[in-house]
Parts: structure tokens; sequence; C-alpha cells
């Protein structure tokens, strides 16, 4: 599909150039923002890879994103203060507490799926809902980790050589992780695993019909796509040094989902665009009135019942199917 | 720990689970009915809470302010069903899960800017406002009481409404088979309101019940949303019975897991942390209940396996 | 008994007061087309579902050469050599001819958890995918999506997908569904392809292609087998004959 490839190119390019032009005007929050975009975005495309080729309806993703973003702050707290946690001192390395947000994000995602994957369709959505608003309700009446006010740390973990606390450096960092994830996906999308997820949206009895055992296929998929969220989680963690019981609530299951579909579904690219203009509308609307989530949730009906195959196809002027 | 507490802590476990039911009862028709799933659900809750509330500040009376939530959440679920809803019936799961996210956002700013960002009080009337008291000893909530009553009799109404009327069969039917109820020339589009704001009704009278012991604010109905998906999965989609052995079994099960957790903690831990821990395995116990459920019956304790 | 390829003995099922299926016992033996015909309703679908394992039996047994595979899920039961087409084509129809075949053979060689290497650019799949399409005259279309197809050149697809299989009998689900003449004939030479490689059992609703092709017949009437035999046993059979005495002209 040449036309989309370009399209996927001058995105990349775009991002790439984000920082330059606000160091250029002297708008450093351009930058701020601009990283905040490429962190929902990767948190998109983990969604994405099991909602958009697999057909999985995952209400829930808030999940991974959150823990992913709570195991960062509870490392870098126990870091900060020198405290003991489970036999080691926490970690402020960001390379040390990425592996361990993306281990233990793609264990949760595998006991989640494990559960919700026997079951299909809204059972499933309810199911993984359920799931991240358990782990709501954990993050909020446990004490230790500030419950309800959230975690504050004081700097951003350390990387090896650049400043982390510096917006630019810390922006091409998440850059280089969306690339990291796009490259990776589009590698798993082109692989046998992918042909069978994929098939498993169009019709289960088909793959069922030639052997293969779905449910393993989607786990897979399901905790490939936990990891990405979750490293997501991290991120954002890093980003705002802060990191609440917000990030697992279910309207942040939400907010992911909308940039997902806003974006166009089984668009590798399509959650960078719906990051986009979600963004674009909170920072516009939301400057206007505080009441702006009205205006988005006309918008998305508005989509929903008219544009159904999001900006991606809206862009490469498609048929909509 | 004595028995009154106990009783009493099955009691507001029953009062929980009850209201819990009035807001499953719907959620789980219009899936069985209409194949939809409705995250609004949570929105006509809310809207009987503040529809209570105000009445209840503009005419003084509780009783009227009760009728108000559920006219209120009546005539806001036929105007959703007719405006939006219908257009979605045929669509898969991910649109219908958007379109009634959107819906949230809607409702949620709409009450916002109506009423502004602060809750609002509704207040038990006076006649209930006392407790009445209950063999061994025990002071109950008369207001607690009527709740758990008012479900009861909104159960059994249920039942027959489903099983003894005209409508209530041609509901049924409609679970079964769609296509065989509008080809038998039942009017499906008039019956998929009816199921609607019936639905949104009874949620909004829950809302607005709970609304005087809790308080009446924006996104009070979501929390109370899910719990209903995990009645509803619990107790199978599309089944009323299962809604309601669902809902008392959420209700108990929260209950009686935030009263006996922590002193069960005790034992091992001191004060503080048994408090803390036991609080948060509460929270997560009916999504443990609902997780044991499910390994054994993947669709519900009266699922239809659809 | 060697010959005996597949083997159903006994199978019953039922839907709350309606037995579907009734004690049914066939068997399928080597290089054999054995058909089993029945009226709309008689039962074909549940029993094709209990076959291939979509809906567990109440009662009875399903060997698969001798191995009993009665409590196997339907996907082991494909990798234990069932080969299914479906009546209402289950085809993915926004793939290409080629990827739907290259999805069979996923499930052949086991490589489903495989996320890593490149399908599209895996040579010896695509030639072994293209060497199938070629059997039934497709390859050609071998990029093309199967929404751009005929119908009868979709139910030929459906049968390249279970050749593909290389399995140890075919179970065809009425894969003569909505063709015209022509398409018939095309899909019945490919009959005689799939009889080279393995037994067929043809669940089937068009009696000339029955009583021309099948070498054995079993007789389906609600739920319940009322006759087993060659194409002239089942000609002369006298409850046949009843059964279906009005409605079609043997």
């Amino acid at each position: 599909m040449f036309k989309e490839e370009k399209l996927n190119l001058i995105t990349l390019y775009i991002l790439f150039c984000v920082p330059f032009v606000s160091y250029i005007f002297d708008e450093p929050y351009l930058t701020t923002l601009t990283t905040k975009i490429v962190i929902l975005s990767i948190a998109g495309i983990g969604l994405n890879f099991v909602l958009g080729y697999g057909g999985l309806v995952s209400f829930g993703h808030a999940a991974f994103f959150g823990v992913g973003g709570y195991v960062t702050g509870i490392l870098a707290i126990h870091a900060q203060n020198s405290e003991i946690l489970f036999f080691f001192k926490g970690s402020n390395q960001i390379i040390i507490v990425w592996f361990i947000s993306i281990l233990i994000c793609s264990l949760l995602a595998f006991l989640i799926g494990y559960f919700s994957l026997r079951t299909s369709g809204v059972y499933f959505i309810m199911i993984t809902l359920a799931f991240a608003q358990m782990l709501y309700y954990f993050s909020i009446s446990w004490p230790a980790y500030g419950g309800e006010d959230g975690l504050s740390i004081y700097v951003r973990n350390l990387f090896p050589l650049f400043n982390t606390m510096n917006p630019m450096i810390f922006y091409f960092i998440c850059l280089a992780w969306l690339v990291i994830f796009l490259s990776s996906l589009k590698v798993i999308l082109n692989s046998p695993l992918g042909l069978v997820l994929k098939s498993c949206k169009a019709n289960e009895e088909r793959v069922k019909s030639v052997g293969i055992n779905p449910f393993k296929v989607k786990l897979i998929a399901f905790v490939i796509s936990g990891a990405i969220t979750g490293l997501a989680g991290s991120l954002y963690t890093d980003l705002n040094r802060f990191v609440s019981p917000s990030v697992l609530s279910w309207h942040m299951s939400g907010e992911i989902m909308v940039l997902v579909i806003l974006g166009g579904v089984a668009r590798l690219y399509g959650p960078i665009l719906g990051a986009v203009f979600y963004i674009i509308l909170e920072q516009t609307l939301g400057g206007i009135s505080e009441n702006w989530q009205f205006w988005l949730g006309f918008i998305i009906i508005l989509e929903v019942l008219f544009a159904r195959a999001g900006l991606m196809s809206f862009f490469l002027k498609e048929n909509r199917s | 720990m004595t028995i009154s507490l106990l009783i009493e802590q099955i009691l507001n476990g029953l009062q929980f689970g009850v209201m819990l039911f009035l807001m499953s009862a719907g959620l789980t028709l219009v899936f069985g009915v209409m194949g939809l799933i409705n995250l609004a659900h949570g929105s006509f809750y809310m809207i009987g809470a503040f529809a209570a509330a105000f009445f209840a500040e503009l005419t003084g009376s509780f009783f009227i302010a009760m009728v108000a939530s559920f006219v209120a959440a009546l005539f806001a679920g036929a105007l959703t069903e007719i405006v939006i809803i219908r257009k979605i019936y045929k669509r898969d799961h991910l649109d219908q899960v958007l379109a009634t996210f959107a819906l949230i956002l809607l409702f949620s700013e709409g009450i916002r800017w109506l009423f502004g960002a602060y809750p609002l009080y509704l207040n038990i009337p006076n006649e209930l406002s006392s407790s009445f008291s209950l063999p061994l000893g025990i002071m109950y909530s008369k207001y607690r009481m009527m709740i758990i009553f008012i479900g009861i009799i909104i159960a059994i109404i249920l039942y027959f409404l489903i099983s003894k009327t005209l409508t209530g069969i041609r509901i049924k039917a409609g679970q079964n088979d769609r296509e065989m109820v509008s080809a038998l020339g039942v009017d499906i589009t008039k019956l998929y309101t009816i199921v609607f704001s019936l639905g949104a009704a009874l949620a909004g009278l829950s809302g607005a019940l709970i609304g005087a012991i809790q308080s009446v604010e924006v996104g009070m109905g979501e929390p109370v949303l899910i719990l209903a998906f995990v009645v509803i999965v619990i107790g199978g989609i599309g089944s009323i019975k299962g809604a309601f052995v669902g809902a008392l079994l959420v209700g108990i099960t929260d209950t009686m897991g935030r009263f006996l957790l922590p002193s069960f903690f005790s034992y091992f831990f001191d004060a503080a942390s048994a408090t803390s821990i036991g609080s948060s395995i509460a929270s997560m116990s009916i999504y443990i209940l609902m997780a044991i459920v499910l390994i054994f019956k993947p669709s519900g304790l009266y699922g239809l396996g659809k | 008994m060697k010959n005996s390829v597949l083997k159903i003995d006994s199978l019953t099922k039922s839907f709350g007061a309606v037995v579907a299926s009734q004690n049914i016992s066939l068997e399928l033996n080597r290089n054999e087309i054995h058909a089993l015909i029945g009226a709309n309703g008689a039962g074909k679908s549940t029993i094709v579902k209990l076959i291939t394992g979509f809906l567990k039996q109440e009662s009875g047994k399903i060997f698969l050469e001798g191995k009993e595979i009665s409590n196997l899920s339907s996907e082991q039961r494909t990798q234990k050599g069932i080969a299914r087409t479906f009546q209402v084509s289950s085809i993915i129809n926004n793939f290409s001819l080629i990827d739907n075949i290259k999805l069979s053979l996923i499930g052949k060689n086991k490589r489903s958890l495989d996320f890593l290497s490149n399908l599209n650019l895996d040579q010896q799949a695509y030639k072994e995918a293209y060497g199938f399409l070629k059997e039934v005259n497709l390859e050609d279309k071998a990029e093309l999506l199967v929404s751009s197809l005929s119908h009868g050149e979709k139910r030929k697809l459906e049968i390249c997908i279970a050749l593909s299989m290389n399995p140890k009998l075919f179970l065809l689900d009425e894969p003569m569904a909505g063709l015209d003449g022509d398409s018939s004939n095309l899909i019945v030479d490919l009959f005689k392809k799939l009889k080279n490689r393995a037994p067929i059992l043809l669940i089937e609703h068009d009696m000339d292609t029955v009583f021309s092709l099948a070498d054995r017949i079993s007789v389906l009437d609600y739920g319940k087998i009322i006759a087993t035999g060659t194409v002239e046993e089942i000609r002369n059979n006298q409850t046949v004959k009843e059964v279906y005495l009005g409605t079609e002209n043997l």
C-alpha cells in the first residue's frame, strides 16, 4: 500500500522535526506536548495490535498503562528513599526500569488474557474492563504509594550519557521507542502469527478448521500488546514525574481506545494520528471550555455514525468500508 | 464482632445487592433483547439521582423526587434510544462501545454544565431517617430497609412483567430470536424503545435511592455500571434471574469482604496494616469471584450462551 | 478394521427436548465417497458439528483410523486429519487467495506461534500454497482478493483449502450449494481428484450428484439414519422411498 507508506513516512518526519521547530520558536512546551502525543501513540499502538488486527475489544488496557506507570513510580521512589523493595533498593536507571515494567506488564497481560480470552464478544469487553477496575480500586486503597493522591518523583529516571530532564532528549527517547515498536509490529504482522491473528478477527471458526488453536495465538498477541502499552505507561510516569490511580481508570482505557479508533483501526500508524487529533482537541477545545469532553463525545458519535474508517482513511481518501 | 453487627452487614450487603439488581436488570435485558452493549447506562443512574435532588429541593417531597428520578431517566432513555441507539443496533460491539462511551462524555459534561461541578445533596426523608429495632437488638436504618423492600418488589414486578404479560413474552421471544419476533408483526422498534427506557428508568431510580445515602455527583454512575457488568458476567447475559442472583452475590461478597477481611488480617498483622491489606483485597474480592465463576461457567451462572 | 477411516458409533445429541441426532452410526472406508443425504432440518449440520468437534455429543464415540477422537477439540481433530469445507463459505474475503492457503499451511505445519519469520518473503510457503492453487486452476488469481471471485471460484477455493491440509479424510458440507450447472461440473471433477487423496464424507442435498458420484449412501431422517447402502440398494429401499415419496423422484 504505497500511499499509506508515504503517509507513514511523512508522519515520522514531522514527529522528528517537532523539537527543532519548538527550539527555533522557543516553545519548549510544544516538545513536552508532542512527547505526550508520542507516548499515547505507543499506548494506542499496543492496543491496536489486538483490537484492530485481532478484533479483541479490550476495554481494560489502562491496566497495563497504569501498571507500567506504577512500577516505574514505585521503583523510583524506593531508589529515592533508599528503601528496600523485594530485596533490592528500587532503581532509577531507566533501562532497568523499562525492563522490569515490560516484564511485569507482560506477566499481567498473560494472567488477564488467560482468563479473559476464554470468553468472547461482550463478555470479553466487560471482563477486561472489570480487571482494570480491580487494579484501579486496589491502587486507591493501598496506602503505601500515595493512594488517590498519587506518587511524585523528583527527577526522571537516568539514561546513560544523556540528561533525561532535557525535554528534547526525553522526547527522542520516546520517539525511539515508537519507532522500535512500529518496526517490531510490522515484523510480527507479517509473520505466521500475524496472519493467524488477522484471521481470528475475520473468522475464528475458519482458524480452528485448519487445525490452529486460536487461544494460544490470541494470548501471545495479548501479552505483546500489554507489554507495549505498559512501556508507554512507564514513559508517561517519567514524563510527568507523577503517577496516580487515574492512569488505571476506565476513562483512561476509553481514551486509548478512542484514539485508536479515531486514527483508524488496523492501520499501523493510525494511533499516531488519533493521538495527534485527540491532543489537539484537548488543547484547543479545552482552552475554550472545561466541558470540552462534551464536544469530544459529540465528535466520536459523528465518527461512529458517519466516518467509521478513521482519520487515516480520510487522508488516504480510500474506500470506507 | 457481634452477631448483630454481622447481621447488619448482611443486610447492607442485601441492600447493595438489590440496588445493583436495579442497575443490572436493565443492562442485561438490553443486551439480551437488542444485543447492545451500553456503557451509558451509568449516565441514567446519574440522571435519576440529579433529577431526584433537583425535585426534592424544588418540592420538598422525597416521594415526588423518586417519581421524578424514574420519569426523568425514562425520558432520557427514550430520547437516547430514538436519536442514537437505534442507529447502532446492527453495528459491531466496538462501535457500540465507542458510541456509548461518547454518550457518557455527553451526559457527564452536560450535567456538569447544568448543575456545576459540586455534588448536590439529597436527604433521606425524616420519616425514614431513624432506625428501627429488629430481633437480637439490631438497629437497622429504616431507609436502607425500604431500599431492600423496593428492590424485592421491583424484582417481583419484573418477574410478572416478563413471564405473564404480552409485552414480557415478546421481550423473552425477542431475546431468543429477534428476526422471528419482527417477522411475526410485533413492532420491534417500539419494543426496543420500551425495553431501553425501562432499563434506564430502573437505573435512574436506583441512582436516586442511593443518592440519599451517598452523594449526588457527576461520574457517580460509572463505578456502579462496572459493578453491574460484573453482576451480569456472573449471572449470565440476558438473564434477569442471573442478574438477581449475581447482584446479591456481588453485594454480599463485597460488603462482607470489606467487613471481614480487615478483621481477618488483624490476626496476622498490626491493626493499621490489617486494615489496608484487608480493604485492598476486599476491593478486589468481587473480581476474584467473577474470575472463579468464569473458570467453571464461561457464560455465567444462567447465561444464554450468546 | 483397517479399511475404516472414520467410524461414528451411536452418536446422540439433543437440544433441550429436541433430539437432533439419535444413535447415529456411520462408517467411511478407504477409497470411497460416502454421501449423507437428508432433507433440510434432518440433522445434517448437527452431525457435521459433532464430527468436527464444534458440538459435544451426549453419548457415542468417534474414531479416526481406529483411534478415538470423541473428546478432542476441533483444531485437534483437524490436526489428526479431518479436513472440512463449510456450507456457508468461511474463506476470508479480504485476504488474497494465496493468503487463505498460507493460513491452512500454517496450521498444517504448526507454525501458528511463530511471530518472527516473514511470511511475505517466505519462498517455500509461497511455492507450497501456489502449488495447491494450481491443482484447482486458480493459480493465476493467487494475489487477488477473494471478494473478486465468483461464487463457483470461491467453492473451488474452499476445496483447495481442504486439499492443502493433506488430510486423512474430506468432510464436504454441501459443496454444491448455490452453483449453476457448469460450476457444478467443475466441482464434481475436483471430487475425483480429492478421492484419489483421501476418502470423502459428502453431506449433500443435490440428489443427482449423489447418485452419480457416491459409492455408498446413508439417509438421514429426523435425526436418525434410516438406511445405508450402495446407490442401487438405496434406490430400491422401501423405507427411503416412503420417506421421500412425493418430495423427491428416485
